[in-house]
């Protein structure tokens, strides 16, 4: 008997099945049964290996193990059983049986002594509570080891911060002690060198180029004085030293003041004494001077103490500090009355600072006494104020300055007005009348006023800002009253003009009517053969010569109502001479100049005329003699027109009628009847004058005449 | 140039003035060859009497003034003349000189002044016909 035949069929036996007689219900039911419990067995042990090696950290694995092997064994017995139905293999069931029965009991001996092993283990809710524990002590360690790290920190800082002082202090130590050492130095060879070269300090006291002083302080005289003190005040060092007392030599109200300051010094509660004060001069007059002393104690003390003081003369710094502070005093004045916005710019460091009334020019862009970056937004702000057609005026103005190109600039540009006006230009509504511009014009001055002195570029530059609004908009409205009033005058000129056409066609009309009245008497007088009618008419065309002539001159003058009289006169008293028969008379002319017009040229003619062709008629039997016309200026006012002959005062015309009452009173140069004296009379009246008639040598008529209102 | 007649001729259209001037020159002892009041005429006239001496207006009646007919005598017959004018303006003034008158005078005119100058440019002109 092999193995294999003991292991499948041992004995010639019977397949199981045999036992269940073949009943189809059984056999099915002990197979299905068997192969779910096989395959059952099969799953558990394979979850189970699946857990334990997943779970490496557990506890007794080996037990796991076992029980894998264990239930394997008894899954297999189950297949087993199966084929036991159709085969007697009754041997390897046994087999398996007996291996599966080890494994069961060496199972159930190894649990025993495990459960009490494996209670003792700790449960999950035990490990959570734990490890919950656990973390609070982790992080409470972890606080105190931050805490410590702090403190540990601070100490350090501490450490350090004490250090460093402990350095400072050292160091401070050793400059005071440096300084001190050095002043000792100095001390030491300052009062060596004093011991040494009194001489040589009597030299520099004496030729030093402030005021030294020695006073004795108890006394309050002057032991010492050096030349620049003296001279500083009018003196000789010999008037004042040992001479006069310190106190004297200072100005009255300056004088108590200083002597609370002295009593300090003296008491050695101050140490030094510096003072700026007035001096009274030889010659009365103040000066500024600035006074250090200082209080010497001699060492030995039986000398006196002694007190030392430099004066320096700052009279002209005084005056010039006050003049300046007077000056801007008076800028500021002129600033505020002139309603001027002030500038300032620093270019080196891109600033700019404006007074009160510029910020408030500019609505509050810009901030007021304070500096400010060129290139902050405030300024760019206020550079969107300014009108954009003047921007780039106002931008160019202001690079010249920066470069340096120009000393000064001058701008005027338009900025929107503070108090409201409109957004845009283009806005300004048809409403006149009560519209306010929105914009206002300013005049803007700046110039350079310090400079590198190095590179010479511009590091400073000042500027005024002027609200000019009320002047360009007057400026336009006189342009604008200009252009109106240009009009005017454009129309007037016509209409002078056209006056003027007129008044010459009007001259020319009378000239040529008197031609003709002149013509019809002269035809008249033709067909007269009384000479003495005849003769009347001769002087009718001469007075209506006289009226041409006048109207002759007014053609000529420019403005056609003046013209000068004395041309006219000479040519009126030439051609009443040409006229007449006589050849041998000759006339003498001496006419100022005189400027009048028709109301005083026509009278004036007509009566030049009448006295002229009188003395023709009367004075010169003979036919010879002089006749003289003279005009001038009145220094009493007025003019003095003389008409003179140097006839015979018509004496032989009367030679008949009136000899019996003397010469003198008869002569009346054939005025007494007639045409001619009635006009002359009139005449004269006519022009506001007087007439005076002399008969002594040939007959002379002095007229006196207002001037006329033409003359200039 | 062919010879001139011993007579004068007087342009004016104001007929009084004509008549005066012309009465002046026959005291003279000289002749008008006739009056003329406009300037065609006085040219025609001037033409058909050949007269040593015009006496000229400045205006005239209808087209064209003394200017006018002065410069077409002195062109076509050679006459001297002497403009009689009421007006000094420049302007007129500046058109006379184109003529180159003998002379001029203003009016009024009056008394000797038309006879010392007519005496003076007829003794011209007699001068210049001889030469």
């Amino acid at each position: 008997m092999t193995i294999s035949d003991w292991l499948l069929d041992p004995s010639g036996l019977t397949p199981h099945g045999f036992c269940l007689s073949w009943l189809p219900g059984l056999i099915w039911l002990h197979a299905g049964s068997d192969a779910v419990i096989g395959l059952s067995y099969f799953s558990i042990p394979l979850t189970l290996a699946w857990f334990v090696r997943r779970r490496n950290d557990l506890a007794y694995r080996w037990v796991g193990h076992l029980f894998v092997a264990f239930i394997l064994a008894c899954g297999l017995t189950h297949v087993l059983s199966i084929m036991t139905l159709w085969v007697p293999a009754y041997g390897a069931e046994g087999v398996v049986k007996a291996v599966t029965a080890l494994l069961s009991v060496a199972t159930a001996a190894m649990l025993w002594p495990v459960v009490p092993r494996v209670l003792a283990l700790p449960t999950p809710g035990q490990l959570s509570r734990l490890n919950v524990e656990l973390t609070r002590t982790i992080q409470e360690q972890e606080r105190t080891a931050a805490l410590l790290r702090e403190s540990e920190a601070r100490v350090l800082a501490a450490n350090s911060e004490l250090e460093r002082r402990v350095a400072a202090r050292t160091a401070e130590l050793s400059a005071a002690n440096a300084q001190l050492t050095e002043v000792l130095a100095e001390r030491a060879a300052a009062l060596e060198a004093l011991a040494n070269s009194e001489a040589e300090y009597r030299a520099s006291f004496e030729a030093a180029a402030v005021g030294k002083v020695q006073v004795n302080p108890e006394t309050g005289r002057l032991l010492r004085v050096n030349n620049a003190f003296a001279r500083m005040l009018g003196y000789a060092p010999a008037d004042l030293a040992g001479q006069v007392d310190w106190r004297a030599l200072l100005w009255a109200e300056d004088r108590a003041a200083e002597g609370v300051e002295f009593a300090r010094l003296m008491s050695g509660e101050a140490n030094d004494y510096v003072r700026e004060l007035r001096f009274r001069r030889r010659d009365g007059s103040p000066v500024w001077g600035r006074v250090s002393a200082t209080l010497v104690r001699k060492a030995s003390a039986r000398l006196p103490p002694l007190l030392l003081a430099v004066v320096e003369d700052i009279d002209t710094m005084h005056k010039t500090a006050l003049a300046l502070k007077e000056s801007e005093t008076r800028l500021r004045l002129a600033a505020e009355g002139a309603k001027l916005g002030v500038w300032e710019m620093d270019l080196a460091r891109g600033l700019c600072w404006v007074d009160r009334r510029t910020a408030a020019m500019t609505g509050g862009t810009l901030p007021a006494e304070t500096w400010f970056s060129l290139d902050g937004p405030e300024y760019a702000a206020w550079a969107d104020w300014i009108h954009p057609d003047d921007r780039e005026e106002r931008a160019g103005g202001l690079r010249l300055l920066q470069m340096g190109a120009a000393e000064l600039v001058q701008m005027q540009y338009r900025v929107r007005r503070a108090d409201g006006g409109l957004d845009s230009p283009g806005d300004a509504p048809g409403d006149a009348g009560e519209h306010r511009a929105p914009w206002i014009w300013l005049s803007h001055r700046s110039a350079i006023v310090a400079r590198d002195p190095v590179t010479w570029t511009p590091t400073r530059a000042t500027g005024v800002l002027i609200d000019v609004t009320e002047r360009a908009e007057a400026e336009a409205a006189l342009r604008v009253a200009k252009a109106d009033l240009e009009q005017v005058v454009v129309e007037r000129t016509a209409a002078l003009k056209q006056r003027d056409l007129l008044l010459r066609e009007v001259y020319h009309r009378v000239k040529n009517n008197l031609q003709v009245i002149d013509g019809l008497v002269m035809m008249q007088s033709l067909q007269l053969s009384d000479p003495e009618a005849r003769q009347a008419l001769m002087g009718l065309r001469s007075r209506v010569y006289a009226l041409g002539l006048v109207h002759q001159q007014l053609m000529t003058s420019p403005d056609l109502e003046t013209f000068d009289i004395a041309p006219f006169l000479e040519e009126l008293a030439s051609n009443i001479l040409q006229s007449g028969a006589e050849v041998g008379i000759t006339l003498d002319l001496d006419l100022c100049p005189l400027i009048v017009n028709l109301d005083f040229a026509i009278p004036l003619g007509l009566l030049v005329t009448e006295l002229i062709t009188n003395s023709l008629k009367h004075a010169f039997p003979n036919g010879t003699g002089t006749i003289t016309l003279s005009m001038r200026r009145r220094d009493e006012g007025g003019v003095l027109l003389v008409v003179a002959d140097d006839g015979d005062g018509g004496a032989h015309l009367m030679e008949s009628g009136a000899a019996k009452n003397g010469a003198a009173e008869g002569r009346t140069g054939g005025y007494r009847r007639g045409l001619g004296g009635a006009i002359v009379k009139g005449l004269v009246a006519q022009l506001d004058g007087t007439i005076a008639m002399r008969f002594d040598t040939g007959t002379r008529a002095d007229i006196i005449l207002p001037t006329p209102v033409a003359a200039p | 140039m062919s010879t001139l007649e011993d007579c004068v001729l007087v342009v004016d259209d104001e007929f009084l003035i004509a008549e005066t001037l012309s009465i002046q020159i026959r005291d003279m002892g000289l002749t008008v060859c006739g009056t003329a009041a406009t300037a065609a005429d006085a040219i025609a006239m001037a033409k058909a009497q050949r007269p040593r001496l015009v006496l000229m207006d400045m205006r005239l009646k209808g087209a064209g003034d003394g200017v006018d007919a002065a410069l077409a005598i002195h062109e076509s017959v050679g006459s001297k003349v002497i403009f009689i004018t009421a007006s000094r303006e420049p302007a007129t003034l500046e058109r006379i000189n184109m003529d180159h008158p003998a002379a001029i005078l203003y009016k009024p005119v009056f008394g000797r002044q038309l006879q010392t100058v007519v005496r003076d440019v007829w003794a011209a002109a007699a001068q210049d016909a001889a030469g």
